[in-house]
């Protein structure tokens, strides 16, 4: 089969360049919203998921298996735990054991304020350093229990809906009936505590009037999960149950299953709506070139050589589209936090998500061509060569 | 190259379609049959005597049994598994049962295993820990969910003996479990 040379199509792609502009501008749209909707089911994912440690397990009270904060288990608990299951990581004697205390409360800029900002409170104490490797004081320090100090995460300002400046060191928030200093803060790149307010686990107990804890998590050592599921079904007593750090943020992504299917749903249909204007749009520009085509097959030409010549004509156009998107994607949209009910995650530009915009931007370039210009290939060749 | 033309392709749905059709009666009673339970051989380092095909004389139920039971005396104990979201340890030989008395879940329950309709004390005060223990009283590492068709909800008698008891606790080391196959209580 003899092909029409390569430059034949980049050639032809010129010849209109306003067109051509219009159709790079419109595959990077379309291409565009691909990659922000690949951004934000990644984004969640890796929040959720994948930047969970898998060596930690979360004890947290049967029957509250799919939210923290409901869960409620006695305050000895981590003490049970450290002394009861061999195996828990430890350093110079301290188990990597962490008591914590999930509230979701309203704070206040002071007292009498009207404003109301959503905060997700973690009370800890500082074996939740040990115990959350990911965590860094990047300012501050720590808070001391019984001072009325608390630390807030890199993202929280984002998840209080205000400025960064508002939670910087030395500022306050108002919850639980008090005024509570900020003396420091901290980064958990990628996972739900970035979004949080770290407060002294004992403080928090007391300013929420409970004595019991949201769960206990146990980084494991040489144990394995099996251990800790034994120790729960041993002690009956304790009412626990053990699930991998890992699982329990899986289990909660499957809440956000149909928000993720509504974004794709989204993005698909605006998509669908782009590909067929542009078969509109192609069948326009092919329908005035028929007596071309007429005059190549002619020639010698045959139909696939010039379907062939017309689909690398698109993918060169939807390939320029994607590479437009693909830039502003990793200017614009990386980085950018999204809140949810749990917290804040950040959109993730990362090379899969790029790799799935491409592909998607050379289907477009590959479907939208064909069905147009096997239109205007189908006519004989005198007919063609009649065309106006 | 050729291309595919709209009646090929149809052509092609059509015999997919045929296919799938006459194929349909053969492959239904695979794909939608029901699994039957076998009694395959027991796991390397369990007891080979652990599942019997009697039940065992003169159980208790689990809730007599937490106020009866005394540690290191053999008892004989009858229940259903349940009183957890996942009853059965992960990788040990252990399991938790709950009396047969308790009411089971409405319909449409997603896990009627955990017995979550029952209030929560009354749950604990009927609950009992299965175990299989080696001769140093170190439960086995081999799990025993599927094994002679002990799943979620299967009703079984366990001779063994009394490994711990007080007001919170009960413990029992199985020597001999029988399942009752023909029956699982479900909602």
């Amino acid at each position: 089969m003899r092909i029409l040379p390569f430059d034949y199509s980049v050639r032809n792609l010129g010849r209109s360049p306003k067109r051509l502009i219009l159709t790079v501008l419109a595959g990077a749209l379309v291409v565009g919203l691909v990659i922000v909707a690949a951004a934000f089911v990644r984004g969640m994912e890796q929040s959720l998921v994948v930047a969970t440690d898998r060596s930690n397990v979360i004890l947290l009270a049967a029957g509250s298996e799919e939210s923290l904060e409901r869960s409620q288990i006695p305050s000895g608990t981590a003490g049970l735990v450290a002394g009861g299951i061999g195996g828990i990581k430890s350093r110079l004697g301290v188990s990597y054991v962490s008591p914590e205390v999930h509230v979701a409360l309203f704070a206040r800029p002071e007292e009498n304020a009207q404003a109301e900002w959503r905060t997700m409170l973690r009370g800890v104490t500082q074996e939740a350093l040990l115990v959350y490797p990911r965590v860094r004081i990047v300012e501050g320090r720590m808070p001391v229990p019984g001072k009325d100090e608390i630390m807030v995460g890199s993202l929280a300002a984002e998840m209080m809906a205000v400025p960064q400046e508002r939670l910087n060191v030395g500022s306050s928030l108002w919850f639980a009936n008090r005024s509570w200093r900020i003396v420091g803060r901290f980064g958990a790149r990628g996972t739900v505590m970035d979004a949080e307010v770290w407060v002294p686990l004992t403080d928090l107990q007391i300013a929420t009037k409970r004595d019991t804890l949201s769960c206990v998590v146990v980084k494991l050592g040489d144990a394995e999960f099996g251990d800790i599921d034994l120790f729960t079904k041993q002690r009956l007593d304790l009412a626990l149950t053990a699930t991998p750090e890992a699982e329990y943020y899986a289990s909660v992504m499957k809440f956000y299953r149909p928000v993720q299917a509504m974004v794709w749903i989204t993005a698909l249909l605006v998509a669908l709506a782009g590909l067929l204007g542009g078969f509109n749009t192609m069948f326009a520009a092919f329908a005035a070139r028929i007596r071309e085509f007429g005059m190549l097959q002619s020639l010698g030409y045959s139909r696939p050589a010039i379907m062939l010549s017309l689909v690398q004509e698109s993918l060169l156009a939807s390939a320029a589209g994607t590479l437009v998107a693909s830039l502003l994607a990793l200017i614009a949209i990386n980085g950018q936090a999204v809140r949810f009910s749990m917290g804040v995650f950040e959109l993730v530009v990362d090379h899969r998500v790029l790799i799935f915009g491409a592909l998607a931007g050379l289907l477009i370039g590959l479907v939208g061509v064909v069905p147009p210009a096997w239109r205007c290939l189908r006519l004989p060749i005198p007919e063609a060569l009649k065309a106006a | 190259m050729r291309f595919l033309t709209e009646k090929m392709a149809m052509g092609c749905l059509t015999c997919l379609a045929i296919s799938l059709a006459t194929l349909w009666p053969a492959l239904a009673p695979v794909i939608w049959a029901e699994k039957t339970v076998a009694a395959g051989p027991v796991k390397a380092g369990l007891p080979s005597d652990l599942f019997t095909a009697s039940a065992p004389p003169n159980p208790v139920d689990v809730g007599d049994a937490r106020k009866t039971a005394v540690e290191g005396k053999r008892i004989v104990v009858r229940g259903q598994v349940g009183g957890l979201s996942k009853p059965f340890a992960d990788k040990y030989a252990m399991f938790v049962v709950c009396d047969k008395r308790l009411a089971v879940c409405p319909k449409g329950c997603a896990n009627p295993a955990d017995f979550c309709s029952v209030p929560r004390d009354q749950l604990m005060a009927n609950l009992a820990t299965i175990q299989v223990v080696d001769q140093k009283g170190v439960p086995l590492k081999a799990s025993l969910q599927g094994m002679n068709g002990l799943r979620p909800m299967s009703e079984v008698v366990v001779q063994g003996t009394v490994a711990k008891s007080d007001n919170n606790v009960l413990i029992v080391n199985a020597e001999n479990i029988y399942v009752n196959n023909k029956i699982v209580l479900s909602p």
